[in-house]
């Protein structure tokens, strides 16, 4: 009798086992909402600090190229790395869901024309590859961050909406 | 009862007729016009400051693939008053302007007047190009006849109610336009004034840089305090001491050039396609507007709304 009563227990409790671990995928815990949705935010948050460490390789070449610093190849290198981590990067950062929040400056152009968009960033990634391989004095990375910087400009006339 | 209608119906009448008469458009006649051989340089340069393409030009998708010189119209300028469809200004003679007058088109920039009597709507910023000089007006009248014409008319704006009704801009007119062709100071240097000049005349940067009324006009004493963009999504900066602290006139001259801020960040959005124009400038003209954008009087604007 205890014996049928043991099974039964052990069968009732696998059973409530096996019906908690099938519907917990169905219903997402508050848990796993909750790091869905922080990664959305941090997807917002990782591109901005993107784009501000590419504004400050641009501001460091910037001095270069007006002569308020002295050239040198080593930083020039720098400076395009700092940018082809950014054009590695971006065109993973804009998933569905971080389309607003954290005061995100991404224009909706960017899910509206993806085809442009994706166009717009593979013409950034060429460029700072290029300037990578031609880069040799002044006056190439001169030339090389003068492309460069439309890029940057472009991307921003139709994708970037300043709302500060 | 019968007086009472005949009374109530003369003071319609009456009321009418001042509207009528208040809402006449004004036209610079041709008589006005003493002889003048065109500069068609200083026309280029009148229709790079001016801006002209960046509204005018037939839109594509990619910003670099715009032929500045083909002004067929079609950019739609969403606004708070509805939607505004930017004319054909080319000189086809049936889908532009090429039947226009000199008389005509300096009645248009001064007066935001069209050839056939009626009202332009100031989203065309006649607001601004009323302080352009005659000769520059009239040489930039020569330089956009040099262009190819373009076929294509552009519909008609979409506004909403009341705003459809193109006579009330009389009266907008009245209340908010002020000022002619713009006066030297004599206090202040040479380059100051040409900047004053190229700012508040063909450069119309307060019609982006200012905060409007709900009726649509630049609030004076907010002039150059930024504000939001026309289609209510955007932020468009103070561009005072206030708004340019870490700013040297070298950087604002050198943001014209080439749209790098001092931080290394580069302009976007509308301001990206001003930077297309005055990259086209001479650096004396750039450096004539940093000097007058750094030395304007600092003026607290309205702050953007953090979403």
């Amino acid at each position: 009798m205890i014996r049928a009563l043991s099974v039964f227990a052990a069968l009732t409790l696998g059973a409530s086992a096996a019906a908690v671990a099938q519907q917990a995928p169905m219903a997402a815990s508050p848990t796993a909402r909750t790091v869905a949705a922080a990664s959305c935010q941090d997807v917002i948050k990782t591109r901005q600090g993107l784009m501000k460490k590419s504004g400050g390789a641009a501001k460091a070449a910037a001095a270069m190229m007006k002569g308020e610093a002295p050239f040198d190849l080593a930083k020039a290198k720098e400076i395009f790395a700092t940018f082809a981590v950014d054009a590695n990067q971006m065109p993973t950062l804009f998933p569905e869901c971080s389309k607003t929040g954290d005061n995100t400056s991404a224009s909706l152009a960017i899910w509206q024309k993806p085809t442009e968009f994706k166009a717009a960033m593979a013409k950034f990634t060429a460029d700072v590859k290029a300037a990578q391989d031609n880069t040799k004095d002044l006056d190439s990375f001169k030339a090389s961050f003068a492309t460069i910087g439309h890029d940057c400009g472009g991307c921003h006339q139709v994708f970037r909406v300043k709302k500060t | 009862m019968h007086k009472l209608l005949l009374i109530a119906a003369a003071v319609v009448a009456a009321a009418a007729g001042l509207f009528y008469v208040l809402t006449i458009p004004a036209t610079v006649p041709a008589a006005a016009l003493p002889p003048h051989t065109a500069n068609l340089a200083n026309g280029r340069t009148m229709f790079d400051i001016g801006g002209c393409a960046s509204c005018h030009a037939t839109p594509n998708a990619d910003p670099d693939k715009v032929d500045r010189r083909r002004l067929g119209g079609g950019v739609a300028l969403a606004s708070p008053f509805g939607t505004f469809y930017v004319p054909n200004i080319s000189p086809d003679r049936r889908d532009g302007i090429g039947t226009w007058s000199e008389a005509d088109f300096v009645s248009a920039l001064w007066d935001g007047t069209a050839p056939d009597g009626r009202h332009f709507y100031p989203a065309f910023p006649y607001t601004s190009y009323r302080h352009m000089r005659l000769a520059d007006v009239r040489d930039l009248f020569a330089y956009l006849k040099t262009l190819p014409p373009v076929a294509g008319r552009v519909r008609g704006h979409d506004l909403q109610f009341p705003f459809d009704i193109r006579r009330l801009v009389g009266l907008w007119k009245l209340l908010f336009l002020r000022g002619g062709p713009f006066v030297r100071d004599a206090t202040k240097s040479a380059q100051w004034n040409r900047g004053a000049y190229l700012v508040n005349g063909p450069g119309h940067c307060a019609e982006c840089h200012s905060p409007r009324n709900f009726l649509g006009a630049v609030i004076g004493h907010e002039r150059f305090a930024g504000g939001p963009t026309p289609d209510g999504k955007g932020f468009v900066p103070n561009i005072t001491p206030v708004g340019l602290k870490r700013w040297s006139q070298a950087d604002i001259a050198s943001f014209l050039a080439d749209g790098m801020t001092p931080a290394g960040d580069f302009a976007g959005g509308g301001m990206a396609e001003v930077i297309r124009n005055t990259a086209l400038l001479s650096a004396a003209d750039r450096a004539a507007i940093a000097a007058y954008i750094a030395a304007l009087p600092p003026r607290i604007g309205p702050k953007p709304r953090s979403r």
